[in-house]
């Protein structure tokens, strides 16, 4: 199986397969990174669209030298984009629209889903933007410390750090609205 | 909350994990079909898209004048006619009032 820097030379040449590869690998993570940055789905696929579109477009002048990670400097256009996109007026987000109570069996909790998802959206939202964009690299473990220390332009220490303010920041939200130990949303 | 009770919970709810296959599919689709409108490029063309604008902006003026003088040089130049080593010699050489 090629690796990304092999993938990227061939579409640096033209290769639409080989750019096809290259981005059903690393797609879904890149649209996680936007969405958590973001809050915003459709913004995100527009996000990591263009993001994409540039990789294809910049292919030609990648100098894999072994060291420069392709993924580093994906993620760094996508949190570019990202803080593009926060500079504009937001739209109004399907989620916002408050769901009527179903009255069907299930409907509560489909609500109580629906009402997690939005707090810890909320909470996200919440942050300084360079914690989120900590928490949405490596919260989940996806991207290690190092390679989030190079996409973000920083040392490895002030990405521990931030990740530790970022998660303090996410407790305290949620403790601040009530929210504890309640085991019908764990 | 304890630290691991507020990673369950973010991790089950955040909004990065709502991301299916069939989402990932549909965005692959969609660049691939934006790609059909870029132009096709050999493994030469790249040197034809010299962007200046991606340089930093004095670079990009400091190349810009660099091109642009090089140009009216080779156009001041390429109307002369061509010159013999003696003839140059000639011509540099100061004209004394002895020499007249």
């Amino acid at each position: 199986m090629d690796d990304d820097h092999d993938l990227l030379a061939k579409a640096g040449r033209g290769d639409r397969e080989a750019f096809a590869v290259l981005m059903d690998r690393h797609a879904g993570f890149a649209l996680a990174l936007a969405t958590r940055v973001l809050g915003n789905p459709d913004d995100a696929d527009d996000i990591v669209q263009e993001a994409f579109l540039r990789v294809w477009r910049k292919a030609p002048d990648w100098r894999g030298d072994g060291t420069a990670r392709f993924t580093t400097w994906l993620y760094r256009v996508v949190l570019n984009l990202c803080t593009d996109r926060r500079r504009r007026p937001p739209m109004l987000r399907m989620d916002d629209i408050d769901e009527p109570a179903d009255p069907a069996p299930h409907g509560l909790d489909r609500l109580t889903e629906a009402a997690a998802r939005r707090l810890v959206a909320e909470a996200l939202a919440s942050l300084p933007s360079r914690q989120r964009e900590v928490l949405a690299l490596c919260h989940l473990g996806e991207v290690g410390n190092r390679e989030a220390a190079q996409v973000l332009g920083i040392t490895v220490p002030a990405v521990e750090s931030l990740l530790a303010r970022a998660r303090r920041g996410l407790r305290g939200f949620l403790i601040e609205r009530g929210f504890t130990t309640s085991r019908d949303i764990l | 909350m304890t630290p691991q009770q507020l990673d369950a919970f973010i991790r089950r709810h955040e909004p990065g994990s709502q991301i299916g296959p069939d989402r990932v599919a549909r965005l692959t689709r969609s660049v691939m079909e934006r790609l059909e409108q870029e132009p096709d490029r050999g493994p030469w063309t790249h040197l034809l898209a010299f962007d200046l604008g991606a340089l930093a902006p004095r670079m990009a003026a400091s190349v810009a004048v660099g091109l642009a003088l090089g140009i009216m040089v080779a156009l001041a130049g390429s109307g002369a006619p061509a010159q013999g080593t003696a003839e140059l010699v000639m011509a540099a050489t100061p004209l004394s009032p002895i020499g007249l």
